[in-house]
């Protein structure tokens, strides 16, 4: 990134080859939607050719392409409100090697990160799926790792609740 | 340890980032906890959803944002290339219809490789791909036409233009070009135009490449499928 800041653009294509499958995994998992994470990846490499100059080495670059990444999901969130919502199209490809049972307790757990408010959603996503440290969220969400910890322990809690709902089971 | 304290010791625990004593400390309530330890089996649930990749679309996509925004604006207009081309062409007929003694023959193809060279300059991706069908003219070693299509293969942002080039370069025998190339991030379609490039002239330097792209986990499946059958197809031909 220091060089596409430097005036090396082509860089970016680098960048690009090494980050937009995460990146697309986190905007899937966020909106549920392909065509809207394929949209929000290709956003958010535009935002960062535009906004080069804010690019400061030393907060480290997963940090500054994840703010990146929230800030672009918001505004088309804020888009969106006013359009028809787009449906979910992730149906989770299924794993050859999984019983029908595990696909569909999976399929449920999927469900359920869906239909978890964002704030908690993000959460799990950022610590589960894109390998974020609890600092490295911290420093995102503008606070302490502390309070990550006991928002990821409630966005479980609150996840598990969803996945009895879609399940009907109890909780124990 | 009750549920309380773990509320706050069980993400570091599931991050696997606690200390050996501490993470026994949780695993021994969780083993005594159905309610925390459902979260925890939870959560490795959620790591077993399967992950996907996105279409092929958004690469080409990105690479024409970026050659949009990178674009040098000082490019002659594409007129100037057309009568240059008109002209060339008219040269090119007039000659075609006389026996052309060897001197104009090859000032003849000076002009054509100028007007190839020219034409993968421009802004339009059909010029360009217009300037590589010239190149088929040009002599199979002459420098100035591979460097220009080793340049319209590494960083071209039209996947068909970069199709073009590996074609025209496999004729112009250029293989430590194309062995190159196979190293740079590449659309899955090039990569494999390049791969089948390289059995067909025969490319023993590129076998480690090869190898680095059947096991890499970022490469799409089709284009690993390929390598591993163009090893096979180097080692059967006695170059391995």
């Amino acid at each position: 990134m220091n060089a596409v800041r430097g005036g090396d653009e082509r860089k970016l294509a680098l960048l690009f080859e090494r980050h937009h499958a995460k990146v697309y995994r986190y905007f899937l998992r966020m909106t549920g939607n392909r065509q809207w994470s394929e949209d929000l990846v290709q956003e958010v490499f535009y935002r960062m050719l535009k906004y080069r100059e804010t690019y400061r080495p030393e907060h480290g670059f997963t940090t500054w392409m994840y703010r990146i990444a929230r800030n672009a999901h918001i505004d088309q969130m804020r888009k969106r409100k006013w359009e028809v919502a787009m449906e979910e199209d992730w149906d989770g490809p299924a794993r050859a090697a999984q019983s029908l049972d595990d696909q569909q307790e999976l399929e449920f757990v999927r469900l359920a990160l869906l239909r978890l408010p964002p704030e908690k959603r993000e959460l799990l996503v950022l610590s589960r799926y894109q390998g974020l440290k609890y600092e490295q969220i911290a420093e995102l969400l503008e606070c302490e790792p502390g309070t990550v910890k006991v928002r990821v322990f409630r966005a479980m809690q609150a996840l598990r609740e969803v996945f009895f709902e879609l399940t009907g089971r109890k909780a124990s | 340890m009750n549920c309380e304290q773990v509320k706050t010791e069980l993400p570091d625990f599931l991050a696997g980032s606690l200390n050996p004593p501490a993470q026994a400390r949780v695993q021994d309530h969780l083993d005594a906890c159905p309610d925390c330890s459902e979260l925890a089996g939870l959560w490795d649930k959620l790591g077993a959803i399967p992950d996907e990749l996105p279409s092929p679309r958004l690469r080409a996509n990105f690479h024409e944002m970026l050659a949009r925004e990178t674009a040098a604006p000082k490019r002659a207009p594409a007129w100037i290339w057309q009568a240059v081309a008109a002209a060339v062409i008219a040269v090119m007929g007039f000659a075609a219809g006389r026996s052309i003694p060897r001197e104009q023959s090859t000032e003849l193809r000076d002009i054509r490789d100028m007007l190839a060279l020219s034409l993968l300059q421009q802004q339009s991706a059909s010029d360009r791909l217009k300037g590589i069908s010239y190149t088929y003219q040009a002599n199979k070693d002459d420098a100035q036409i591979r460097d220009a299509l080793l340049e319209a293969l590494n960083t071209d942002s039209s996947v068909d233009v970069r199709l073009a080039a590996v074609d025209a370069l496999r004729r112009m025998s250029a293989q430590q070009g194309i062995s190159d190339s196979l190293e740079r991030p590449q659309s899955p379609l090039v990569q494999i135009a390049l791969i089948d490039a390289v059995v067909e002239l025969n490319e023993t330097k590129s076998v480690a490449v090869l190898q680095k792209l059947q096991a890499a986990s970022d490469v799409d499946e089709l284009v690993k499928q390929r390598a591993r059958q163009a090893l096979g197809q180097l080692r059967s031909k006695g170059t391995l």
